[in-house]
C-alpha cells in the first residue's frame, strides 16, 4: 500500500486524529470523573474538589457496598447469574433458529421468517406479557428475564446472513462423513462462525446485564433485585425527594432528601456495575471486530 | 435431504414459535379470578379465627431485606391474615402498580401508597374501594384528624366526591429563617429582623463581622432546585406566597381575592428586584443557580452559612450540628419578616399527607377479607398500633429506659425498617418521640408559628384532563419563570424594566398562562 505523503493529506490526518482525541476526552473525562468521585473523601466532594484525580483518596465507599450494604454484592450476584443465563439461551435459541432459517430449502420458510422478524414491528405490549409471565408462574425468577427475549429479531437476521455466507462444500463434507444437521452445526459451523456468535453473546450479555426494567415488573422479593435495579433506586433517591417537595409532601421529602446514599457510595456503585463490561471486551475484542463486519460486504 | 429438511422445518418450528410466542402472546387469563385471593382456612379453624389470604403490596422509603419479616409475621398472627406480600419501594416509582392494576391484577390491600394522582387514575377506573363509605367502621383513625382537618382532608383527598385513600398524619416542621445565634450576637444584633429592609442591614453587618461567609445561604438543587429555593424564603414577605398543591394559583387577598400565579404577580417582581440587590452585594449565595445540597450542607458545616431559609427542626438536627464551631449555635426565627407594613402571608401547612393505605374494590365483594382489613387498619390508628409500627416490637427492636423508649443499639429507624419490616404508618407515635429532640422542635416550633399561618390553602380538584394540562403546562410556565428568575437575579436582565418584565409575562401567555388560570378559576372562588 503506498502512503499518501501529500500536505492535504497530512492535514486530513491531523483533523481526523483531533477529532477521533477529541471524541476519545469526551468519553473518558466523565467516566474518569466517576471513578476518581468513587475513591474520594465524602468530604471533598461535597466542597467539589473532585475532578479527575481522587481528593483524599479512600477506599471508603468500596467498603461500604462490599461489606455495609447487603444489597448490593447480593444484587451484582443475580446481574451476574441472570446475565449468564440469559445470553448462554439466547444464543443458544439464536444460533439454533438461524441455522435452521439459513437454508433455502427449508419448508414454509418465508412463513417462519415473516413470523420471525414481526416482533422487530409489533409486540404483545407489557400487559399481556406481565400476565403471560405470571400465568407461567415465572414470576420473582431468572425465567421472567430471560425467556421472554430468548431470541432478538435483529440478531437472528444476522446470524441467517452470516450461515448463508458459511461456505456450503464444509457442510456438505461433514454429510458425506455422516454428520447429521445437528451434529453439522455444532462440530463445523459454529466453531468455524465464532466471530458471529460471540459478537451476539456480547450484546445479548450488555443488554441482560445493564436492564432494569424487566426485573422492576417481575421480581418481586429485594433478594433477586439486579444491580442496575438497586442502582437506579439509588440514583433515583434525590429526584423522588424533589417530587415529594413538589406534590406539596414537605415533610416526606425531607426526611428523604436527609437520607441520600452518598455521592461516592452512588459512583462506587457505578464504577462496580461497569467493570465486568470493561473487562470483558479486550477478551473478544478479536472476535468482536469481525463480528461487527457481518453483513457489511457481499459476495 | 429429504428427511434433514423435515429435521429442520421442526425444530425451526419449535425455535421460531419459542420466540414470537414468549415475547407476544396473550393468554386469556387477565378476566381469571385470582387464585391467592380466596380465603383459606388456617389448620381447620373455622369462623372468625380462619386465616384469610390477603396479597398486599407495600410502598416502603426503605425496602426490607427479606420477606416474611418480623412486621408481617406480627401482623399476621394478630389478625388471622395470611399476607401474599410484594414491597415495591418508593424510589422503584410507580410503574409496576400502573402495569398491575391495567393488567386487573392487582393486591387487595396497599397499605402505603404515596401517589395521589395514581390513585385517582385507579379511583376513577374502577380498581380502588371508596373507603370514606367505611370510615364508620375506622373510628380511631378519624379521631386522628380535627373536624376541620377532616373536611380539608375530604376536600384534597376525594376523587369524584369519595375517598379512596386514607391520608396520613402529616408531622408538620415549619419553614422559617434559621440563624446563626452566636454570629447575631457577635455581630450585635439583638433581634431577628422585622422587615426586608433589617434583614438586608443585618446581612450586611454579618457580612462585615465575617467578610468569608455567606451571609444567606441557598440549598441548592439539581435543574432550576437552587433558585426555586431561594426564593422560598422571600414570597411570604412580598405577601405572595408559594402553594405547591395549586402550582402556585391562588387567591391573593391584595387583589381582591383574585386568581393568579405567583410568579406572573407584580409582587414576583418586587421580590427578584429585592433579591437582585442582595445578589449584588454579595449578600446571598452566588452560586445559588448551580450549587449541589452536598455543597450548601458543607458550607453550613463549615460556617459560611450565617442564615437560611430552612426547616425548623434544623436547629437541632445532629446532622447539621456545628460541631467543628466552638459556640455555634442555630436558632429559628418566630416570625416572617415583611416587605411592606402588612403581615407577611404563608399557607397553613396541611395536617395530613396524600400517603396511606388504599384498598382493591374486589374487597367490596368479601367482606371477612375487608373487615380483617379494617380491624388491622383501626389498630394501627391507636397508640399502641403507632408504636408497634414505628418501633416494632419491645426488647427486639426498641427498649423502655425509665419510661423512655428507644431503639435497640445498633438500630436506626432505616435499620429497623429494613431488617424487620418496622415503620411508622399512619401516624407517628407520640409515646415513641416523646424524648426525641427533632420531633418535640417540630411541636414546639409548630405553636410558636401558628400565628404566621393566616391563609388557608384551597384545594382544586381537577379533572384527569385538566392534570394532564396542568402538569405539561405549569411544568413549562416554571421553567420560563424560574430561568428568568434566574437572570433577574443575577442582573442578567433589568428587571426594573417595563421592557423587560411586559416581555416574561409575554412569553408565560404564549407557554399557556392564561389557559391554566381558566382551568384554576373554575375551582378557586
Amino acid at each position: 500500500m503506498v502512503k499518501d505523503t501529500s500536505f492535504g493529506s497530512r492535514i486530513l490526518d491531523f483533523i481526523v486524529h483531533a477529532v477521533m482525541v477529541f471524541v476519545v476526552l469526551i468519553t473518558l473525562l466523565p467516566l474518569l470523573h466517576v471513578v476518581s468521585i468513587s475513591f474520594s473523601n465524602p468530604d471533598e466532594i461535597m466542597r467539589g474538589r473532585v475532578g479527575l484525580w481522587p481528593a483524599d483518596f479512600n477506599l471508603d465507599a468500596y467498603f461500604t457496598i462490599l461489606f455495609e450494604n447487603a444489597h448490593i454484592p447480593r444484587s451484582f450476584l443475580n446481574s451476574v447469574i441472570i446475565t449468564v443465563i440469559g445470553t448462554v439461551l439466547n444464543v443458544l435459541f439464536t444460533t439454533i433458529t438461524a441455522y435452521s432459517l439459513s437454508k433455502r430449502d427449508l419448508l414454509f420458510r418465508p412463513f417462519f421468517l415473516m413470523l420471525s422478524v414481526l416482533p422487530m414491528f409489533f409486540t404483545g405490549g407489557i400487559v399481556p406479557q406481565f400476565l403471560l409471565i405470571k400465568s407461567l408462574g415465572m414470576m420473582d425468577s431468572v425465567w421472567a428475564l430471560t425467556v421472554p427475549v430468548l431470541i432478538s429479531s435483529w440478531w437472528l437476521i444476522i446470524m441467517i446472513s452470516f450461515f448463508k455466507n458459511f461456505p456450503q462444500e464444509l457442510e456438505e463434507a461433514a454429510k458425506l462423513d455422516g454428520c447429521g444437521e445437528l451434529q453439522t452445526l455444532i462440530r463445523i459451523v459454529l466453531p468455524l462462525s465464532m466471530a458471529g456468535v460471540v459478537t451476539i453473546a456480547l450484546f445479548y450479555g450488555v443488554s441482560h446485564w445493564n436492564s432494569y426494567f424487566s426485573a422492576m415488573l417481575y421480581m418481586r422479593s429485594y433478594d433477586n433485585y439486579p444491580l442496575q435495579l438497586i442502582l437506579r433506586e439509588i440514583v433515583l433517591q434525590s429526584t423522588m425527594a424533589e417530587q415529594l417537595a413538589s406534590q406539596g409532601n414537605a415533610a416526606l421529602a425531607e426526611d428523604m432528601s436527609t437520607k441520600l446514599t452518598p455521592e461516592s457510595v452512588q459512583y462506587a456503585t457505578l464504577v462496580v456495575s461497569i467493570v465486568p463490561m470493561l473487562v470483558i471486551y479486550p477478551f473478544i475484542q478479536k472476535y468482536f471486530v469481525k463480528g461487527i463486519m457481518i453483513g457489511s460486504l457481499k459476495g | 435431504m429429504g428427511k434433514s429438511n423435515w429435521k429442520v422445518t421442526l425444530l425451526a418450528l419449535v425455535m421460531v414459535v419459542a420466540a414470537t410466542g414468549c415475547s407476544q402472546a396473550n393468554n386469556g387469563n387477565a378476566n381469571e379470578p385470582d387464585q391467592g385471593t380466596e380465603p383459606t382456612a388456617d389448620g381447620g379453624a373455622s369462623g372468625g379465627d380462619a386465616a384469610v389470604k390477603i396479597s398486599v403490596a407495600s410502598m416502603p422509603k426503605y425496602p426490607p431485606n427479606q420477606i416474611p419479616n418480623d412486621y408481617i409475621k406480627e401482623v399476621e398472627k394478630r389478625f388471622s391474615m395470611q399476607w401474599d406480600f410484594e414491597s415495591i419501594p418508593l424510589t422503584a416509582g410507580i410503574e409496576k402498580y400502573n402495569v398491575m392494576f391495567a393488567s386487573g391484577d392487582y393486591p387487595d390491600f396497599i397499605p402505603n401508597m404515596n401517589g395521589p394522582t395514581s390513585v385517582a387514575k385507579w379511583a376513577s377506573s374502577g380498581y380502588l374501594l371508596p373507603i370514606g363509605d367505611y370510615i364508620d367502621k375506622l373510628p380511631n383513625y378519624r379521631k386522628l384528624f380535627s373536624d376541620e382537618d377532616w373536611e380539608l382532608l375530604l376536600s384534597y383527598g376525594s376523587t369524584n366526591g369519595k375517598l379512596y385513600m386514607l391520608p396520613s398524619v402529616a408531622s408538620s416542621d415549619p419553614m422559617t429563617w434559621i440563624y446563626r445565634k452566636d454570629a447575631f450576637d457577635k455581630a450585635g444584633i439583638t433581634a431577628f429582623p422585622a422587615t426586608m429592609d433589617e434583614l438586608y442591614e443585618t446581612a450586611k453587618k454579618l457580612k462585615e463581622t465575617y467578610p468569608d461567609s455567606v451571609p444567606i445561604g441557598v440549598r441548592g438543587g439539581t435543574e432550576n432546585g437552587g433558585v426555586k429555593n431561594l426564593m422560598n424564603g422571600f414570597r411570604q414577605a412580598f405577601r405572595n406566597p408559594q402553594s405547591s398543591n395549586t402550582r402556585g394559583f391562588w387567591n391573593d387577598p391584595d387583589q381582591g381575592g383574585k386568581v393568579v400565579w405567583n410568579m406572573a404577580s407584580p409582587k414576583h417582581r418586587d421580590m427578584l428586584a429585592f433579591i437582585a440587590k442582595l445578589y449584588k452585594d454579595g449578600l446571598i449565595e452566588k452560586e445559588f443557580a448551580t450549587l449541589t445540597q452536598d455543597q450548601w450542607k458543607a458550607k453550613r458545616l463549615t460556617g459560611k452559612v450565617l442564615l437560611d431559609f430552612q426547616y425548623a427542626s434544623h436547629t437541632v438536627d445532629p446532622g447539621y450540628a456545628l460541631t467543628d464551631i466552638p459556640g455555634g449555635q442555630w436558632e429559628y426565627a418566630r416570625t416572617l419578616p415583611s416587605a411592606s407594613e402588612q403581615p407577611a402571608l404563608e399557607f397553613k401547612p396541611l395536617n395530613f399527607s396524600l400517603f396511606g393505605p388504599i384498598f382493591s374494590s374486589k374487597l367490596a365483594d368479601e367482606p371477612e377479607k375487608l373487615d380483617r382489613i379494617l380491624e388491622y387498619v383501626e389498630w394501627g390508628a391507636t397508640p399502641e398500633g403507632q408504636l408497634f409500627h414505628q418501633a416494632g416490637l419491645e426488647n427486639v427492636t426498641y427498649v423502655n429506659e425509665g419510661g423512655t423508649l428507644k431503639y435497640k443499639d445498633g438500630l436506626d429507624r432505616q435499620k429497623v425498617a429494613e431488617q424487620y419490616g418496622f415503620d411508622w404508618w399512619l401516624s407517628q407515635s407520640d409515646d415513641f418521640l416523646k424524648s426525641d429532640a427533632g420531633y418535640l422542635k417540630k411541636q414546639e416550633a409548630m405553636k410558636e408559628f401558628a400565628a404566621n399561618f393566616n391563609v388557608t390553602p384551597k384545594n382544586a380538584p381537577l379533572t384527569e384532563e385538566e392534570q394532564e394540562t396542568v402538569n405539561t403546562t405549569v411544568s413549562a410556565l416554571e421553567d420560563v419563570a424560574l430561568q428568568f428568575a434566574t437572570k433577574a437575579v443575577m442582573g442578567m436582565v433589568d428587571i426594573s424594566s417595563d421592557e423587560v418584565w411586559n416581555g416574561y409575562l409575554n412569553d408565560l401567555e404564549k407557554v399557556g398562562l392564561s389557559q391554566v388560570q381558566a382551568i384554576f378559576e373554575k375551582y378557586l372562588k
